[in-house]
């Protein structure tokens, strides 16, 4: 069950575009990533609050709604983000090709 | 024995003690003045008999404190001094009982309420934190001066009640003074009135006697602590998500047969119970990677990386990209685009054997992979797939035996039923990772040993709804999920081979040298239901038969007609005319049939057996086949005698199963090396306004070579008219 998770994790990595992926703990934490250190630690700092704003925002328009998926487009890549109580996963793609 | 001394002497002991009344305070040993012990004066005394000394010891020890010794009393003392067991044996000898004169004055004895009584019990654990004794008042001091001001406040105070005694009065004309009255009446009946005169027995009895015996028991004071508690948000916060997290234990429901209690007494309590492990979670990777939500939220990211990929593809296939109904270069080429490949490593070189779309939501497909020839020994494998995510299944379930048949549920859309070439049927829920059954076929009633080639759901009413299948034994069964969680399987009906001539298609008569047959059941390969009666089916047979069955008739088809020379591999009701369907066999032929008419309306001939065949839900003209490697697009309104168009793959595979998508522009084709390919069908001709009046022509055209044909289509179709009203 393990195997076949990181083998999901790498399945990501080999898409097309990716440049990295992250996975955060409800901490804010990065307890697996495919940057450095430092870029994961930045990276689950800033996308961790972002990620609460975004829930907040989800949550106050309709209090039985709740975030499911978030995408950050920008001029040279996009960053999705999929949050989840226990953890979030950040994938880094490129998209100009 | 006179003889003997009994000598009683002074012993000289006495000598060595010598305490004076003015010594008390020197005494190690606090005995007051008040008390007296025997055992001083006696010590004196030795009892020595022949010289030998026979005085007995005292009976308490010296080592032992006795509790005079340890006594004091408060008004004599000022400070605790600590205690010496060894000074014991030194007592203070008061050889006799000692009176005091008074000479302390009583004002002069003043009582340190301070001191702890409870002086002389060690406490093994004497903490800080222990709470003071009740007895302990607190210090108060003297009170040197008044302050020139005092204040007194005085309040009001809770109403204390002193006495109370019930009433035992009621108002008259209430219930309870109506009660008093008639209470009233009976005693003065009783007692004065006529019922003085009531038969009356005396009896006696006699009541046991009980010894009662008082004890008493002492218990020692129990210590109390002083404990502080603090709860803050944060607490209550997490006292409330870990009641959220208890949850019900999902234990399979022990519906019993038992009908004559309620179904709710029966059923067992769910315990709830509270999982220490989930308040730890997400610390490590392994942890959150199995949770359900964590490959929820991988689907997701890769569906959204799946469209950088496939995003033109997509935009085609949802219809975004429009074909201009104006423009001037159209011509009718009827291309197929290649969309995308559902295709993974897992389901190469797996044969389809059956594709079932998801009502709810068609764009989640479900595919059953098993095994095309008969000597292939795969395994079965079921997978989901998104059309959103051409890359990789979203979900997959491996079983032992090759699946032959798959089909969601419309009432349940999360409901799989598949078929298993071992004459299995089971009822999957999709919404899980892991195979997740509903109902599982038993043994003891379902006697299917062979694939079950299709699988179907019937509604019977608003909620319930059952399982068809048929079998290559011929059989086809009815399965019911019942509230005991069985899945039971009645038989509907059974094919038998028919012998004789048919209707139908003109078959060469077979040579029989003896007449013996093989098989009485031949194998019923498809079944239709039809689209205006509700209990008539048409059920096609590897015999090339066609039979027209009913849910009312268990034991024979109402009508048969030959179709094919070879197995009926599949059929279809034209979405726009109900009478007219078309079916595919295996002897290259695609052949149109209308209800109520004996012979073939028209044959459209490929280079090998057709496996599968599909009208097109937008353009009533339109048919497109898989037969071997080829993919051809048939236009009844054009020509009859080939296909508009032609599609080969590549390869050394093998098609299928065809089928259009909802929208009419999309086909999904699935072949025997485990790939669904997606074309989006484009340079085909406008839909044409009156659909029905158009396919009406093309047959009509059909049959201008045979006048009988169409004489009895008209009188068909007026016969029809007229008792329709």
């Amino acid at each position: 069950m393990a195997t076949e998770v990181e083998e999901t994790i790498k399945r990501i990595q080999a898409h097309k575009g990716v440049m990295g992926v992250v996975i955060v703990n409800h901490e804010g934490i990065p307890i697996k990533s495919s940057l450095d250190n430092a870029t994961s630690v930045l990276y689950a700092g800033l996308i961790g609050q972002l990620t609460e704003k975004a829930r907040n925002v989800v949550r106050e328009m309709d209090s039985t709604n709740e975030l499911s998926f978030l995408r950050v487009r920008s001029r040279r890549h996009e960053i999705l983000i999929a949050p989840d109580r226990e953890f979030i996963l950040i994938v880094i793609q490129n998209t100009s090709d | 024995m006179e003889n003997e001394q009994v000598s009683i002497a002074a012993t000289e002991a006495s000598s060595n003690e010598s305490v004076s009344k003015t010594n008390i305070s020197d005494s190690a040993s606090k005995v007051s003045k008040a008390t007296y012990s025997f055992m001083e004066k006696r010590e004196k005394y030795r009892v020595i008999v022949d010289d030998i000394d026979y005085t007995p010891d005292n009976i308490v020890d010296s080592d032992y404190v006795t509790m005079e010794d340890t006594f004091s009393h408060a008004a004599f003392e000022t400070k605790v001094r600590p205690r010496s067991p060894t000074a014991k044996s030194k007592s203070t000898a008061d050889a006799g009982m000692k009176v005091y004169a008074t000479t302390i004055s009583l004002d002069d004895i003043h009582i340190d309420h301070t001191i702890n009584t409870e002086v002389g019990l060690v406490y093994d654990d004497v903490d800080l934190e222990i709470a003071p004794s009740a007895f302990y008042l607190p210090k108060s001091r003297p009170i040197m001066s008044y302050p020139p001001e005092i204040y007194v406040t005085l309040k009001e105070t809770e109403t204390h009640i002193l006495f109370e005694l019930p009433s035992f009065s009621y108002d008259k004309g209430s219930s309870e003074g109506n009660a008093v009255e008639e209470e009233n009446e009976l005693y003065q009946y009783m007692t004065v009135g006529k019922g003085k005169n009531r038969k009356m027995v005396n009896e006696e009895t006699q009541t046991a006697e009980l010894i009662t015996q008082t004890r008493h028991t002492l218990a020692t004071r129990p210590q109390k602590k002083n404990a502080i508690a603090f709860a803050s948000m944060w607490d209550m916060h997490d006292t409330y998500a870990r009641l959220a997290l208890i949850k019900p234990r999902e234990q399979i429901d022990e519906m019993v047969m038992y009908q004559s209690a309620a179904p709710t007494l029966l059923r067992k309590k769910k315990e709830k119970y509270y999982d220490p492990e989930l308040a730890n979670r997400g610390k490590s990777f392994d942890e959150i990677s199995s949770t359900p939500q964590f490959l929820d939220a991988v689907l997701l990211t890769e569906r959204v990386l799946a469209t950088l990929e496939y995003s033109s593809a997509q935009k085609t296939f949802r219809g975004l990209v429009k074909m201009n109904p104006l423009s001037l270069d159209l011509i009718y080429v009827y291309s197929m685009k290649p969309l995308w490949t559902f295709e993974y490593t897992d389901t190469l070189n797996r044969p389809i054997s059956s594709i079932s779309f998801n009502p709810k939501n068609n764009n989640i497909l479900a595919v059953g992979h098993g095994k095309f020839t008969y000597a292939e020994n795969h395994i079965g494998l079921v997978c989901v797939w998104c059309t959103k995510n051409p890359c990789k299944p979203e979900r997959s379930y491996t079983f032992q035996d090759p699946v032959t048949s798959l089909a969601f549920s419309d009432k349940n859309p999360n409901w799989l039923a598949c078929g298993f070439a071992n004459g299995d049927v089971l009822i999957l829920d999709v919404t899980s990772y892991a195979i997740k059954t509903i109902a599982t076929s038993k043994r003891d009633t379902n006697p299917c040993f062979e694939p079950i080639w299709t699988i179907n759901w019937r509604g019977i009413d608003k909620e319930n709804e059952y399982v068809i299948t048929t079998c290559q034994d011929g059989r086809i069964n009815k399965f019911i999920n019942t509230k005991t969680h069985d899945f039971i399987c009645t038989p509907l009906m059974r094919i038998s081979t028919v012998e004789g001539k048919m209707r139908g298609l003109e078959a060469p008569k077979q040579c029989v040298k003896e007449d013996v047959p093989i098989t009485r059941y031949p194998a019923a390969l498809c079944m239709k239901w039809h689209p205006r009666i509700d209990h008539i089916y048409l059920v096609g047979t590897d015999e090339g038969c066609i039979h027209k069955c009913s849910t009312h008739y268990l034991n024979q088809h109402m009508d048969v007609f030959r179709a094919h020379a070879g197995p009926v591999y599949n059929m279809q009701f034209s979405p726009f005319i109900d009478t007219l369907l078309v079916s595919c066999g295996a002897d290259n032929a695609i052949r149109l049939w209308i209800e109520g008419m004996d012979d073939v309306i028209l044959t459209l001939n490929c280079p090998s057996a057709v496996y599968d065949v599909a009208f097109c839900p937008v353009n009533s003209t339109i048919i497109i086949s898989a037969s071997g490697n080829v993919l051809s697009i048939w236009d009844l309104r054009r020509k009859t005698h080939m296909p508009c168009a032609e599609y080969t793959f590549s390869g050394n595979v093998v098609l299928t199963f065809i089928q259009f998508s909802p929208s009419g522009d999309n086909v999904f084709v699935g072949d025997t090396m485990g790939r669904i390919h997606t074309f989006h069908l484009e340079d085909t001709p406008i839909p044409p306004f009156y659909q029905r009046k158009l396919l009406d022509e093309t047959i009509k055209r059909a049959l201008c070579t045979r006048p009988q044909m169409l004489k009895q289509l008209e009188k068909l179709e007026k016969f029809r008219e007229k008792f329709s009203k």
